[in-house]
């Protein structure tokens, strides 16, 4: 008898008693457009399985449209991009009533790529 | 006991409270299966495990649409699955809430629109609430259910004020 109450004390309760504390933090989540190092080279959205990222460039200028409604949070493109201008973060609460809200675009300008090795 | 402060910090208390003031009683979901991969089927699972204990708050799982006060799709509408959906919609009761669970359910997913494949709840019912997360982990469903209460309170009270 005593044994039991001894085990049930150090076992304490199943039920967590604060669930809403942020995701492990290798935990994929969220992507994120972070930087203005984009180069334009298409890896990402060719890479994308669920072609959730599309590219448009117009000269300097190029148009990064990322949908989360579609993104299955694989983080392909992260692990892909030369110049981390993609980052997965841990944050999973997306949950929104706007559908609108769930695309996300970003304009930016080639980044222009320093020269690598010696010159010859 | 629970403290004060504790209350405030999970969200499961705030569904409890929300779901007080805004129904007056407590939630009845059916589940509604329209081609998923069951990803998303096993996350709602969670939702009535001993871990995420949200029956205790008042929110209940049934085997029937016409006793359920929302519907949680997952799944990108399949053209064979179309057919089953519109009946559920049909025969579930007021408020319909629709609540779309995953990145099929939002927007197509992995598989987008194809002849066989919709593309996302909204083509066939409205939806009151997107969960994106290919699954979505069940705190940010318990966080869908919560906008899902918010959305109904809105409208409610938009219809009452256009009846007076």
């Amino acid at each position: 008898m005593f044994d039991l109450i001894k085990k049930i004390w150090k076992t304490k309760t199943v039920t967590k008693t604060d669930l809403f504390t942020d995701a492990p933090e290798r935990f994929r989540g969220k992507p994120i457009l972070v930087s203005n190092e984009c180069t334009g080279c298409q890896a990402c959205s060719t890479a994308c399985p669920a072609k959730a990222i599309t590219l448009e460039q117009n000269g300097d200028a190029i148009t990064v449209s990322l949908s989360y409604t579609t993104c299955i949070f694989c983080g392909i493109c992260a692990e892909v991009c030369d110049t981390d201008a993609i980052h997965i973060t841990n944050e999973y609460r997306l949950a929104t009533k706007n559908k609108d809200e769930l695309t996300v675009k970003k304009q930016t300008t080639v980044a222009k790529l320093l020269p690598v090795g010696k010159e010859v | 006991m629970k403290s004060g402060k504790e209350q405030t910090t999970d969200l499961r208390w705030t569904l409890q409270k929300r779901m007080k003031e805004v129904l007056g009683r407590s939630l009845h979901i059916r589940h509604v299966d329209s081609g998923s991969c069951n990803g998303c089927d096993f996350e709602m699972n969670t939702l009535t495990n001993p871990i995420y204990d949200i029956q205790r708050f008042g929110v209940d799982f049934v085997a029937s649409p016409r006793h359920a006060d929302m519907l949680m799709v997952t799944g990108g509408v399949t053209r064979h699955l179309e057919e089953a959906l519109i009946k559920t919609y049909n025969a579930a009761s007021e408020p319909k809430m629709v609540v779309a669970i995953g990145a099929c359910a939002c927007g197509g997913g992995m598989f987008g629109r194809t002849y066989a494949n919709y593309g996302g709840v909204d083509q066939i019912v409205p939806v009151y609430v997107y969960v994106p997360g290919c699954p979505p982990r069940p705190e940010a469903i318990i966080e869908g259910i919560l906008l899902a209460l918010d959305r109904y309170e809105q409208l409610s009270r938009n219809k009452g004020e256009n009846k007076h």
